[in-house]
């Protein structure tokens, strides 16, 4: 059976799905976070696959991948920050349980 | 062979990635991503991404991963006891995770089938380069600020930490 | 500008300088700088006018219509006030008036005003508001000098209210006592009452002149003084003449404290007493008649009846009523009412020169005669009744001396000032007795001529009985006599306006400037009416006609072929004046030193008999003047209140209850309105509000767990739904 597109659309979804469970059912900030790299990791593998399976006349090229490759750079740069927020989280509450950031409540 | 590498590849990343959302332990869920993100950079090189599964290396699971593991260290004193989730709520996560998944897998099972893959070969790392300093630059260059406002707010939000440590006893 | 004028000019501005200069520094400089300051700046103004008045008769030229010298007019552009009356030049001006009058009156202020700040200096020493004193003081010089320079009526009346204001300050002086600061609202509002028909008299003149400079004014109306009833002046009839001058004239009264408004004069020596001298004897109190003296030619001789039997009154009642007064100063001041009177009573009867003689010579005495009481009532500590004195002049020698020369002055002594001022008016009133006679009048008009004549035997007594009382005789209080002593700084200025007093009627020639003062009108008259103008300021009331002339037999004198009429009837009444009058001052003087020789004796026993004591005490309560007043404009008013209290509280407050209830009832279906249909739809709306608050609130946990579930169901949904319809159509 030829891999095609599908294959990876669905192993995309599969990638998200798994994502979007981890961050609803963990606890642990850090733990959400993984969940996010999750999802951006079944977005890229949608952009990726994308641009390779486009027709070759469609004058796109290398798009996707460039795509890709920003998010992975931004990615990155989130983990940073949500890394940093996590460890003030973690000063002010001695936890990153985020069940304990209920401070708005109302 | 492709296809033989596309399911390896797949079933990693499909079980680690699972694994993920059902590890109880954050060092094991770390670990679990760190496999889905290495078998994702697999997925690239059979994308004829080559450079994209380069980054996807270097970048996610070397750097990315390393800096949330080291999140992990600094925060994981307490083990993880008592953390658990309300059944309910894993219900509700399950459940609209099982939606989602039929729903997307049922409108992609729907799309015609593309099997044809562009053959038309493996995209150069010049052409690669060429693109992002030509049309792309803009965002390149967008980029590189971007990572240096992250750079000095992660420091700030650090120095602050330390700043309010010291306040407080 | 001519020098005469720059001088005066500045004679008027150097007490305003004094004046503001001690406003603002008044304290810092201190207590005895402050009055040498004002008296520096007075004494600068007694200099320039000095000098103007050498300036003025130095310059002899030449001028038509026999008037020494041409007066001088400057007029400056004020307001515009478009055309109003006959004669406008469609401005208000403002401006100075230069004739010898101005300068009579310059110099006698001045010089007044100067000694009287000498005396101050001595006198208020040691009074803890010293440098106010002074300070008023300073206003008052310019308001006075202001008045006097004026050009025009309106101009006047500024500085006229300039002066009320200073008399109520300096009267007011002491306020913390509290009769002298009623006597300081009673004088002021009394001014006020003669102010009202001064504005009518005003009002009435510059709506139908439009221009109120005075050479103006004598020019267009000058031949008011000779006017029948019923002719009229261009468009202003004879009874408008007659209110307007009247009305002016209020003006006079209540400044001059003439007979119906005359108490606040009285209460004024609530004051201190230097500004009784200066204010209330000498100058101030004196504008009233100078203000007739400057609208004299525009009187009708029904106004000038009037005046004249104004002044009558007021010089009768107020003699008379000084006779009995215990007060020092008490009857200085009735005195100097009834002094004020003759001058009145001189424009009345037509003699201009005779009043304004009278206004001078008079300043000088009677300041020298309150000066002198201020001098006694200092050295007897504040003591002020004639019954605590008595054998001061052992004590007090200069200050006797000086005091005995003002009695005999305004007793009307031969060759002393008093006697030919006095003189020069009674003249003038028997000689309008003879004319009213001539034309058929009756007797009653003698009265302006027997009733002044018997008040000079009464000046005579009462200012010799008051001189008796205080200087002769066995001291009746020992401490006061003990502790009496003078001081040269006091009894300086009393020897200068003795010497003044004595010369003043003769010597300094104030006669023939005022003489002067009347062809310089008449010049400058002729130069703005033309030829045709009359003589305006010797119009003889009330000869309204020349012609008409008493028969030759009835007059005592031949008539000389190439005396006028009127001057020959003038010759007539000096002979009858002389005849009833040249020994009135040795009789009265001689009959206050009999009854007086030894204290209070005799009068005691005259004032235990029974018709005398009933006047005595009518008398000694001033006719009961202040009662009356009291009675009836207090009392009246007071009726009139509760009349409209109760108009208030029934009709008035009634309307506004009945308003307010109904107010009140519509109130009561606004509030039922409000309250509930309003708020309820306000609750209402807060309710819903409220209720979709509490309803969002649910979800809003503050669990970001949560949130993200929401959003992935939604998410979820969405795909979902969408997907599915995507679905069912393929």
């Amino acid at each position: 059976m030829i891999v095609g597109l599908h294959h990876y659309l669905v192993l995309a979804a599969i990638l998200l799905v798994c994502g979007i469970v981890t961050m609803l059912i963990k606890r642990n900030a850090i733990g959400i976070l993984m969940g996010v790299e999750l999802i951006l990791n079944a977005a890229n593998v949608n952009l990726v696959a994308f641009n390779h399976y486009l027709p070759a006349d469609s004058g796109i090229r290398l798009d996707g991948q460039i795509f890709a490759l920003f998010v992975i750079v931004l990615a990155a740069a989130e983990a940073a920050i949500a890394l940093a927020i996590i460890l003030s989280f973690y000063n002010n509450f001695a936890s990153i349980d985020v069940e304990k950031a209920s401070n708005l409540k109302g | 062979m492709t296809t033989v590498l596309f399911y390896i590849f797949a079933l990693l990343v499909a079980c680690s990635a699972i694994g993920v959302a059902v590890s109880r332990n954050i060092v094991r869920t770390a670990v679990c991503l760190f496999f889905t993100l290495t078998g994702v950079a697999g997925l690239y090189f059979l994308l004829n991404a080559e450079f994209l599964a380069a980054v996807q290396l270097v970048v996610y699971a070397g750097g990315t991963l390393i800096l949330i593991v080291f999140g992990v260290m600094l925060t994981n004193r307490l083990p993880s006891a008592g953390w658990d989730v309300k059944p309910w709520e894993k219900t509700v996560a399950l459940g609209i995770g099982a939606v989602l998944a039929s729903a997307l897998v049922a409108s992609i099972l729907s799309l015609p089938p593309r099997a044809q893959p562009d053959e038309s070969g493996a995209y150069p790392v010049l052409e690669l380069g060429a693109a992002l300093l030509g049309d792309y630059l803009l965002p390149f260059e967008l980029v590189s600020v971007v990572l240096l406002v992250v750079m000095i707010g992660a420091a700030y939000l650090a120095k602050g930490r330390r700043r309010n440590r010291e306040a407080q006893p | 500008m001519p020098l005469p004028a720059t001088l005066l000019l500045i004679a008027t501005l150097l007490p305003l300088a004094s004046f503001v200069t001690l406003v603002f520094a008044g304290k810092r400089i201190g207590t005895p700088l402050a009055g040498v300051v004002a008296t520096g700046a007075i004494g600068g103004s007694f200099a320039a006018s000095i000098g103007a008045l050498i300036s003025w008769l130095s310059a002899a030229d030449p001028v038509p219509w026999g008037a020494a010298r041409e007066p001088i007019l400057l007029l400056y552009k004020w307001v515009p006030i478009g055309q109003v009356g006959s004669n406008s030049t469609g401005w208000l001006d403002l401006g100075i008036y230069i004739d010898s009058l101005t300068l009579a009156m310059f110099t006698m202020v001045t010089m007044v005003a100067l000694l009287v700040h000498v005396f101050s200096i001595g006198y208020m020493r040691g009074d803890k508001r010293f440098p106010r004193f002074f300070t008023y003081l300073g206003l008052f010089g310019f308001s006075m000098l202001g008045l006097v320079i004026s050009a025009t009526v309106l101009q006047l009346f500024i500085f006229w209210e300039l002066v009320g204001v200073c008399s109520y300050l300096l009267i007011g002086f002491w306020y913390e006592k509290k009769s002298a600061s009623n006597a300081a609202i009673k004088a002021f509002i009394a001014n006020r009452v003669g102010d009202v028909g001064f504005l009518i008299g005003f009002g009435i003149l510059f709506y139908h002149l439009g221009n109120v400079t005075l050479p103006n004014l004598w020019a267009t109306l000058g031949s008011a003084g000779t006017l029948a009833s019923g002719e009229a002046i261009g468009n202003f009839g004879y009874t408008l003449l007659t209110v307007m001058g009247i009305g002016l004239f209020f003006g006079a009264i209540g400044k001059s404290a003439q007979f119906p408004l005359h108490v606040w004069l009285p209460d004024a020596m609530e004051g201190p007493t230097p500004v009784s001298a200066l204010i209330h004897a000498a100058t101030m109190v004196a504008a009233g008649v100078y203000l007739c003296g400057r609208i004299f030619p525009i009187l009708t001789p029904d106004a000038k009846l009037f005046i004249a039997v104004i002044g009558v009154t007021t010089l009768t009642m107020a003699a008379l009523i000084a006779i009995v007064q215990s007060d020092i100063k008490k009857v200085l001041a009735y005195s100097t009412i009834s002094q004020l009177g003759y001058m009145i009573l001189a424009m009345g009867v037509g003699s201009w020169v005779g009043g304004l003689f009278h206004l001078i010579t008079h300043a000088f005495f009677k300041a020298l005669l309150f000066l002198g009481s201020g001098s006694v009532i200092h050295a007897a500590h504040h003591e002020q009744e004639l019954t605590q004195y008595g054998g001061l002049a052992r004590k007090i020698p200069v200050t006797a001396i000086t005091f005995l020369i003002g009695v005999l002055a305004i007793a009307g002594t031969p060759l002393l000032a008093g006697y030919y001022s006095k003189d020069m008016i009674l003249a003038h009133a028997a000689a309008l007795g003879y004319l009213a006679e001539g034309q058929g009048r009756g007797g009653l008009w003698w009265a302006f001529f027997v009733l002044p004549v018997i008040v000079a035997y009464i000046t005579a007594f009462y200012m010799m009985r008051c001189w008796m009382l205080t200087f002769w005789g066995k001291p009746r209080n020992r401490e006061v006599y003990e502790h009496a002593h003078e001081y040269p700084v006091m009894y300086i200025p009393l020897i200068v306006l003795a010497v003044l007093s004595i010369i003043g009627g003769s010597y300094l020639g104030v006669s023939d400037l005022l003489q002067y003062t009347q062809q310089e009108s008449n010049a400058i008259v002729r130069t703005i009416g033309g030829d045709a103008a009359g003589d305006v300021f010797a119009s003889a009331w009330p000869v309204r006609s020349h012609n008409v002339m008493p028969p030759h037999e009835e007059l005592d004198v031949a008539p000389a072929a190439e005396i006028s009429l009127a001057g020959h009837v003038l010759e007539a009444g000096e002979h009858l004046m002389h005849r009833w009058v040249g020994w009135a001052f040795a009789i009265g003087i001689g009959l206050a030193v009999v009854i007086y020789w030894n204290g209070l004796t005799i009068a005691q026993r005259l004032t235990a008999l029974p018709p005398l004591n009933w006047i005595h005490t009518w008398l000694y309560n001033k006719m009961y003047f202040d009662e009356l007043y009291n009675s009836v404009f207090v009392g009246g008013v007071r009726g009139l209140s509760i009349v409209l209290g109760a108009f208030d509280r029934k009709v008035v407050d009634g309307l506004v209850n009945g308003a307010a209830a109904l107010t009140r009832g519509l109130a009561v279906i606004s509030g039922a309105w409000d309250k509930y249909v309003i708020d309820g739809m306000v609750n209402g709306a807060a309710a819903v509000a409220r209720g979709i608050g509490s309803l969002l609130r649910i979800p809003q946990a503050g669990r970001i767990r949560l949130y993200v579930t929401m959003l992935f169901a939604s998410v979820t949904a969405a795909v979902a739904v969408v997907v599915l319809v995507v679905l069912m159509r393929s």
